[in-house]
């Protein structure tokens, strides 16, 4: 029996169009988280210290270009860079997931346990619910990001990809660049959007 | 806080629903797989290591390198311009910076419009 | 025990094992934390006095251990996808091991060994899922009976439900019923959409295979550990807040909402994928010569409502979720919390604020897309049947065709006459209510051109066809009863009553089950090579069909009387102790007559004499290859050159299959 042989110029056309409907699908997931902020927060926002999102936004989008340097590389033969740009991506993203965890959530070691949140928690009514919501949603994107990106680097250290079959490196890149999209959204909707409300009461 | 809501329930269904009118569209350009299957010869070419195609090679290699680092430098700026007119408390602003960014991502670094491309453009 | 090999047990088995490691892990984390084992002190964590580990399960002793239960049931998911083996394929990728396309079963197993495992064609992930379809249908349709018998008489009947005060019995487990019935049927019915996509329209746009087969196989596993966890649900202490959820009684509810929110999430997530390889398919993998405006009717219909799983969806997933996290974790989405009404009104505190509408925000948003999602496919099966067995062209196919995408668009922008006693701000009432009559027009397009169809047709009436029209009048029925849930005055009256219950029977048997029945007995000669018992097949209609008009306007004479959901019992005084007695004989008979279309299957795919290649003269790209499909279904490609439904017309021809290749190859 022979099978009809699709060209792998197809497939990667096929891949592609279904990477992108994926999108399409996770853009309702964080659309929905966008308006659970816009409906429960409204024109307010907590009065959150700036410096780490400014921070972890800024190490985000660096990333993001490494990963495009490293894409253009592989389409360019340029191993070396290519090699090198993931592991600066992988690393930086990781450096914005633990400020998220580390220095965003605020988790401590006191007294021998876990202790979460020094300046809001995620109990601190819909403030919290919602800040922990969806930057833990998109930290859940950002590790899943980081294994796939470590994946990658570990094949593209056994040479399987080149100039013109390299699609596991595109899906690599479109989808770091989309999860660096999804923090364009968040971070203003999080941090700079509406009037700050300060914790009274506590 | 009803304007804004109401846009941000819009928002997800225009963009989601302009990438599906999109798709539809492009249903009606693509050809079906007989006819794609001519692109497919494209014969894999050797990467050139010396002569002149490796210096075309390094040409190319540099401007993509430049375009990537050009994107870059136009997203940081729109990021300190965008941190700053948040004190200015307009929504529709920030809107407008978070489109005009996520337009840069997704054109540049997504290549979205390579979905749209039947061949691929080596 | 050959069986004890297949992925089904194998799946199941090391399933298990992640459960148990799921619950060890956050258990022992607990511990490190210096937190108690048991996470809910009001709740007994083990067995009390007069009961046995059984019984305090299924009273619900496990939500002493809430997140444990929590995280075993996903690792469950996970530990059954890695056993079942759909997932061998993308862990070897990762470890750079090339592994080429597979087709047809592995050297020496049996014929039937592959389709209780992962196998990647799109023949026995059809099967698969309309199977299970089947399973899950029949088992939801069992629980419905059991509370159909208690509604059948006032007050309280079956001890089960607490009506014999020495047998230990309460009145969650009718509303667990309730719950189970409406969400598993819900399921049934998303594998029936995808038994009938996923068999149905790489044949029918002559591709061999879709476009991701193993994204295709693991779409459909995750499935069975979704059901297996939403059975599981019933048991381990049930739920009572229906299908919907709503917090904040989710936020309270009895252990089993967690499973029956996990089993739903990864349902939806087959939904996600299956839709995501349905719309790649449809778009890059027709035939040569099948412009968008040559596919059969049905691909229209899968494409649309592949359009509409793909990205609503996600909503239902989210909405789940946050409940869930909210009683886990104490994530206030939902929870207003009411301190001091002045405060949280200035927002001056970092407390409270929650808001339950927003849930019913995100859920309808996908929920009402949802029942599009159900009626599409099955409406897409009408128009396909109709021209067949009238041997007419369908009338008005380019509007029959946009039509399904006019209401999957439509269907998007109506999701709040759901919630018009909600609370929620009642300028949006109206803008809502005229989209809602808006998806009469479609709908109506539709309706019009089925007649224009049978309109002088020479309409022969086998069992598809009897379905087909049965179909349209049940859905006639649904339809009609629509606008008065969808206009504001009629529906603060009727909201949440039994009018609303058989509106909505009434459309999910007419869009769905008549035909997807009439699906199964046409294609049954495709996918079995054998042609079904006719004579059984005029009986379950002629058994279902009466029956069905009977209960469904039966409950909706019950809900103007004052008869409400979710209820166990009712006033005698109102007067509708004999429609409800008469529901629930003709939802036995309903019932008896499904068994009989299964055993009629189950016995005719051994049994029954050989179908003809082409038994209803279609034309069809699937009739004009051999019957059951060959693993390679297109040996050569086809080439559509004409119309697809100009029956009776002289001289047209809608596909040309070139001669197979003699010799060679």
């Amino acid at each position: 029996m022979s099978a009809i042989v699709e060209s792998p110029q197809v497939q990667v056309r096929r891949n592609r169009m279904g990477m992108w409907l994926f999108f399409v699908s996770e853009a309702f997931l964080f659309g929905g988280l966008l308006i659970a902020r816009f409906f429960l927060w409204g024109d307010t926002r907590p009065d959150l210290p700036q410096v780490v999102p400014l921070g972890i936004t800024a190490v985000l989008l660096t990333s993001s270009f490494f990963m495009n340097r490293a894409e253009v590389a592989i389409a360019n033969d340029d191993r070396k860079t290519f090699q090198r740009g993931l592991l600066i991506t992988a690393f930086l993203g990781f450096i914005f997931f633990l400020g998220v965890l580390i220095f965003e959530w605020g988790w401590t070691i006191e007294d021998g346990a876990f202790v979460l949140g020094n300046h809001i928690h995620p109990t601190s009514g819909v403030y919290g619910a919602v800040l922990y919501g969806m930057t833990g949603m998109h930290a859940l994107h950002v590790l899943s990001g980081i294994v796939i990106i470590m994946i990658i680097w570990n094949l593209g250290r056994k040479g399987k990809f080149s100039a013109e079959d390299h699609w596991g490196v595109e899906a690599t890149a479109i989808y770091w660049h989309y999860i660096d999209l999804i923090w364009i959204f968040f971070y203003p909707a999080l941090y700079l959007i509406g009037t700050a409300v300060p914790a009274g009461g506590h | 806080m009803e304007t804004p809501f109401l846009v941000f329930i819009l928002m997800p269904l225009v963009i989601g629903g302009a990438l599906l009118v999109g798709l539809f569209l492009l249903a009606r350009i693509m050809p079906g797989t007989g006819k794609a299957s001519k692109a497919d010869a494209a014969a894999v070419q050797p990467v050139p290591s010396r002569g002149p195609e490796y210096v075309k090679l390094r040409a190319r290699r540099a401007a993509a390198y430049r375009l990537g680092l050009v994107v870059f430098g136009g997203l940081v700026v729109l990021s300190v311009v965008e941190f700053f007119l948040a004190s200015v408390g307009s929504t529709a602003l920030m809107f407008i910076m978070i489109v005009f960014k996520a337009a840069l991502v997704m054109y540049f670094f997504m290549h979205v419009a390579s979905v749209w491309r039947t061949e691929e453009a080596h | 025990m050959r069986f004890f090999k297949t992925g089904l047990v194998k799946g199941i088995l090391v399933g298990l094992l992640w459960w148990l490691i799921g619950f060890m892990l956050v258990e022992v984390i607990r511990v490190a934390m210096g937190l108690p084992a048991a996470w809910d002190p009001n709740v007994p964590a083990g067995p009390v006095a007069g009961q046995n580990a059984l019984q305090w399960i299924v009273a619900g002793g496990l939500a002493a251990y809430e997140p444990a239960m929590v995280v075993a049931g996903i690792f469950f998911v996970i530990g059954f996808m890695l056993g079942v083996g759909t997932m061998s394929d993308w862990l070897k990728w990762v470890r750079g091991i090339d592994t080429p396309m597979h087709h047809g079963p592995k050297e020496g197993d049996p014929g039937w060994f592959r389709y209780f495992g992962a196998d990647y064609s799109h023949k026995v992930i059809g099967l698969q899922y309309g199977v299970t379809a089947v399973i899950l249908l029949m088992f939801a349709g069992t629980l419905a009976l059991i509370f159909r018998v208690e509604l059948a008489n006032p007050e309280l009947q079956l001890s089960l439900f607490g009506a014999n005060p020495e047998v230990q019995g309460t009145l969650n487990w009718f509303n667990t019923l309730v719950s189970a019935h409406g969400m598993i049927m819900i399921g049934s019915i998303l594998l029936g959409v995808g038994a009938m996509s996923n068999y149905l329209v790489p044949l029918m746009i002559g591709a061999n295979d879709m476009a991701f087969p193993r994204l295709n196989s693991f779409a459909f596993w995750i499935n069975v550990p979704g059901a297996l966890l939403l059975v599981t649900a019933i048991f381990i202490g049930g739920w009572n807040t229906g299908w919907t959820g709503y917090p904040p009684l989710s936020a309270q509810a009895p252990i089993g909402v967690q499973y029956f929110f996990i089993g739903v999430f990864f349902i939806g997530m087959s939904s996600i994928l299956g839709s995501l390889n349905i719309i790649v398919t449809t778009l890059t993998m027709r035939a040569r010569g099948m412009t968008m405006f040559r596919m059969p009717i049905f691909v229209w219909a899968a494409f649309s409502t592949a359009l509409i799983q793909l990205t609503a969806t996600q909503l239902i997933g989210l909405s789940f979720l946050m409940v869930l996290i909210q009683r886990i974790l104490g994530l206030g989405f939902f929870n207003p919390g009411f301190p001091d009404i002045t405060v949280i009104a200035s927002s001056q505190l970092w407390e409270g604020g929650g808001n339950p509408i927003l849930f019913q925000h995100l859920f309808w948003f996908y929920s009402h897309p949802a029942v599009y999602v159900f009626i599409l496919p099955g409406l897409g099966i009408i128009s396909e049947l109709l021209p067949v067995f009238s041997r007419k062209p369908l009338f008005g196919y380019k509007w029959i065709a946009l039509s399904s995408m006019a209401i999957a668009l439509v269907g998007f922008l109506v999701w709040a006459h759901h919630m018009f006693v909600s609370g929620m701000n009642t300028y949006l009432r109206v803008p809502f209510m005229l989209s809602t009559l808006l998806v009469a027009v479609p709908t109506g397009v539709k309706f019009f051109s089925w007649l224009g169809t049978l309109w002088g047709g020479r309409i022969d009436l086998k069992t598809p066809m009897l379905f087909t029209l049965g179909a349209i009048s049940v859905f006639l029925i649904g339809g009609l009863t629509g606008p008065p849930l969808g206009t504001v005055t009629t529906d603060l009256q009727l909201h949440d009553t039994y009018y609303v219950v058989g509106h909505f029977h009434a459309t999910m048997f007419g869009g769905f089950v008549f035909p997807f029945f009439a699906a199964l007995y046409y294609w049954f000669p495709k996918f079995s090579g054998r042609q079904y018992n006719e004579r059984l097949g005029v009986i379950h209609f002629a058994l279902m069909t009466p029956a069905f008009w009977v209960m469904s306007l039966g409950q909706m004479l019950a809900g103007t009387r004052g008869m409400r959901r979710r209820v166990a019992d009712y006033d005698p005084a109102w007067g509708i102790d004999g429609v409800q007695l008469a529901v629930s004989i003709a939802a036995f008979i309903i019932a008896f007559s499904v068994l009989l279309m299964v055993i009629n299957l189950l016995w005719s795919s051994r049994r029954a004499p050989r179908a003809v290649a082409n038994p209803w003269r279609s034309r069809g790209l699937e009739w004009q290859i051999p019957s059951p499909v060959p693993e390679l279904s297109y040996a050569t490609a086809p080439v559509v050159v004409g119309e697809p439904y100009d029956y009776g017309l002289p001289g047209s021809t809608y596909v040309q299959l070139a001669p197979a290749m003699t010799g060679g190859d």
